[in-house]
Order: structure tokens, then sequence, then C-alpha cells
């Protein structure tokens, strides 16, 4: 029943892994190559997930496993990804909200978030963008609960320092920043 | 008194019982600090969510969901098949493989595209390209030779110069495809050919614009690649093959003895 329930669910949730794994590969080949390979992997792992627990989170988990080991590789063939930034500037493009100190507001909230350290982006990406809870997203990660919740507070400390520094947008949001 | 982060927290996202907020405030007058980290926080209070969802991300491929379901297919397949516990991975497995002769699974050319633009890495690229493909779906591959002519020639005319590709099929091998890649905005043909056995082998030729360049063979991630440069063009033979048999093949192909075919003025 529970690969029934896996091969259920799977198409329902390939957009929210595509987008995981661009936010993860910040490069659309990468991520389709990595969506790809998590779907194999899960569909031969099937017997192993649990019914009832998070799908979603499970299939994270073996997303971000498989990428760790391909940056691991890809540094042991000491492959650079000069372009990654590039390319991610197009991704990240405009966003669509119509009130112009939205978009600036949300630009830099992403912007900020890309500049964090990777394991505190990730924590972000993943408590604060995806949802999960502190519990799933130290799943995912394979860390203790106590190092997400200090993650995402550096995290979020760190964000809010840059915001303090240039907080135009948003103080033209909030009413200023006290 | 002591205020907890979590109970500033809860202050500065506006979840605190109203006699705590006035315990927290009393709290805040008195402490410089605790003022400065409830800035921080208030200011760390942010639409992350509304953020990243209003990105304009690249859409799903088209052909993602489709081998995605093709698999899930085939996982349904290999499990009525075969028996449980171990043997029903194998089943998998086999039936994965099997998918790949039906052209099910799709090796990503634009994986190129992540790759520096120093040459070396090129090589990389189409080495980690080749190391993807099994010999299925090339087995009853063909090449329609106008098509592969045309485009050869429109290859050659976009590389700005005259290129000369040496014709394997001499040495028992078939051609099984043509086909065009880009590699950091420079084209590049990617021929794949088939012998009566083992994996495919690939013969890459980049528009380089640089000076002729001897033929040198090393191994790649696992497969051998020679390289040789020449008239303005870099050619990369790639394989699974022995480096020695590799290099053999190679140096028919880079030393003018094998017929050619494509020549830059052909028609």
């Amino acid at each position: 029943l529970a690969n029934d329930e896996l091969q259920r669910q799977l198409p329902q949730l390939l957009p929210r892994l595509w987008r995981f794994a661009l936010r993860l590969t910040r490069e659309r080949s990468d991520a389709e190559d990595l969506v790809q390979r998590c779907c194999l992997r899960a569909l031969e792992r099937r017997l192993q997930w649990r019914p009832g627990s998070a799908l979603l989170s499970w299939l994270f988990s073996i997303m971000h496993t498989i990428w760790l080991n391909e940056l691991r590789a890809r540094q042991r063939r000491r492959e650079c990804s000069l372009d990654w930034e590039d390319e991610w500037a197009d991704v990240i493009a405009d966003v669509g909200a119509e009130d112009p100190s939205l978009r600036v507001l949300y630009r830099q909230v992403v912007t900020a978030v890309e500049m964090l350290p990777e394991a505190q982006r990730l924590v972000i990406v993943l408590v604060d963008v995806e949802g999960l809870s502190y519990k799933e997203t130290a799943e995912v990660l394979a860390v203790p609960i106590g190092t997400v919740m200090s993650r995402l507070a550096r995290a979020r400390g760190t964000v809010g320092q840059r915001f303090l520094q240039a907080p135009e947008a948003h103080a033209q949001r909030k009413g200023g920043i006290r | 008194m002591t205020v907890s982060e979590t109970m500033l927290r809860a202050y500065v996202d506006g979840e605190l019982e109203p006699i705590d907020v006035e315990r927290v405030e009393k709290a805040l007058e008195a402490s410089e600090e605790l003022r400065v980290q409830a800035r921080l926080m208030r200011a760390s209070c942010l639409p992350y969510r509304a953020a990243f969802e209003a990105q304009r991300l690249p859409p799903m491929p088209a052909g993602l969901q489709q081998r995605v379901e093709s698999w899930i297919a085939l996982a349904d397949e290999s499990k009525r098949e075969i028996a449980p516990g171990r043997r029903r991975w194998l089943g998998f497995g086999a039936a994965v493989a099997a998918s790949f002769a039906m052209g099910l699974w799709m090796p990503l050319p634009w994986r190129l595209g992540t790759v520096s633009k120093d040459d070396p890495t090129w090589i990389q690229a189409v080495a980690r390209y080749q190391a993807l493909y099994a010999r299925q779906p090339f087995d009853r591959a063909s090449v329609e030779p106008k098509q592969a002519r045309e485009m050869l020639a429109a290859f050659a005319a976009q590389g700005g110069g005259r290129v000369s590709i040496p014709d394997l099929r001499p040495l028992g091998l078939t051609l099984r495809r043509v086909q065009r890649l880009t590699v950091h905005d420079r084209p590049l043909i990617h021929m794949e050919y088939l012998a009566a056995h083992g994996m495919p082998m690939s013969l890459c030729v980049l528009a380089a614009g640089s000076v002729d360049a001897a033929l040198v063979t090393r191994s790649v991630d696992g497969m051998g690649v020679s390289i040789w440069r020449r008239g303005g063009f870099e050619f990369a033979l790639v394989s699974d093959r022995p480096p020695s048999e590799l290099a053999g093949i190679a140096s028919k192909a880079a030393s003018g003895e094998l017929p050619w075919l494509y020549q830059s003025g052909d028609s």
C-alpha cells in the first residue's frame, strides 16, 4: 500500500520537487537531472518510505542527499560552477507584484537569503518558504532539531541585519523600523 | 527581569499575552541590548514565502512529468511481475533499463552548459555526457544522410572555418546519430557511433579558434578521451574503451587516413 500511495502522490509533488531542485542547484539543467534522479531513487526505495510520514520531506531528504554527493563529486573533479550566479540572476527576474515597493521588498528578501551561507539558506528555504516543520527540516538535512533552530535564528538575524542597513522597501511596508 | 529570546520573539511577532507585553516593554526600556535584539528580530520578520513565491522560476520541463509517470508505470509493472523483497527493486532496475530502449530516459544535452568556458572543462562535460549513455537507444537508430550533411554544413558555417570531419565507419563502426549541442554559446557537433559490441563511442567537434594541436589521450571521469585540434576546430573522441584502443582509433582519425564524413565545400 505504501508503494501505491507513493506512486499516486509523486506526480502531484513534482512541481514542488522542481522548485526545491531549482533552489538547491540554482541551475535548471542540474535541477532537471536532480529531479529525475530523486524520483528514480524514491521509486527504487519505495519500500523504505513509512506510510503516514511526510512524503514531501522524505523526497526532499533524498534530493538533498543526492545533491550533496554530486557537489562532493564535483569538488573532487575540481569542477567549478562559475556560471551559476549569472544563470540565477536570470531566474530571479521580475516578481509578479503590482506594488513597486512590494516588488523591491521581495527582491531584497530573496537577495538577502541568497547571500546567506548555504546551510542557513537551506533552512530558510525549507522552513520559511516550503513550510516544513523544524522536525521535518531536521530530517531532510540529517541534523538535530537544535541545529535547525540555531541556523534559522542566525539566518534570520543576518537577513535582519541587512535590512537594518538598507531598510528602504521594508520601511515603506512596515511603517519604519524601530 | 530576564526576557528570554523565545519571549522576545513572541513579543515581536505580536503573540504575547498582554501581561507579558507589559513586562517585556519594561525590560526593553531598561536594556539597550534588549532593544537592539528586538530591532533585529523585527527587521527579520520578512515575507519570505511571498517573496520566493513571487519569483519567476523556469517552468518544469514538459517531458519531466511524462518521464516520471513512465517510471511509475514501470515500477507498477515490475511489482506485478517480480517476487517481493530484493528482487522487486531489481525488477524496477530492469524496467528502467528497458525504458532507455523506449526513449523514456532523456540524457540532458544542456548539462553541457554547467561547466566553465575553459577547454578542459568542455572535455569533462562531454565525457560525463557520454557516460550517461547506454547502448540500447542506438541499436535501431539511424542517420538520415541529407539532414546530417545540412547540420554539419550549418555547424561549419557557424564555426567560421573549413572543417573536415573524419568518418569512422571504415573501422567497423556504424553512425547512429548526429546532433548539435551548445557549450557556452559555442556550437558542438556530437556524433554517436556503435560497434558490434560495447557501449557507444562519440566523436565531438567544437569550434576552437586556436592553433592546431597534436593528439593526446587521457582519462576523464572514467571515460577515455582523445583530443586533437585542426583548422580552428577541436575534436574529441570519447569512449569507455581502453586508452590504447581509443588512441589507435583517434590516431587514424586525426592523421587524415580515414575518408571524410563531411568536408566544407561538400554539396
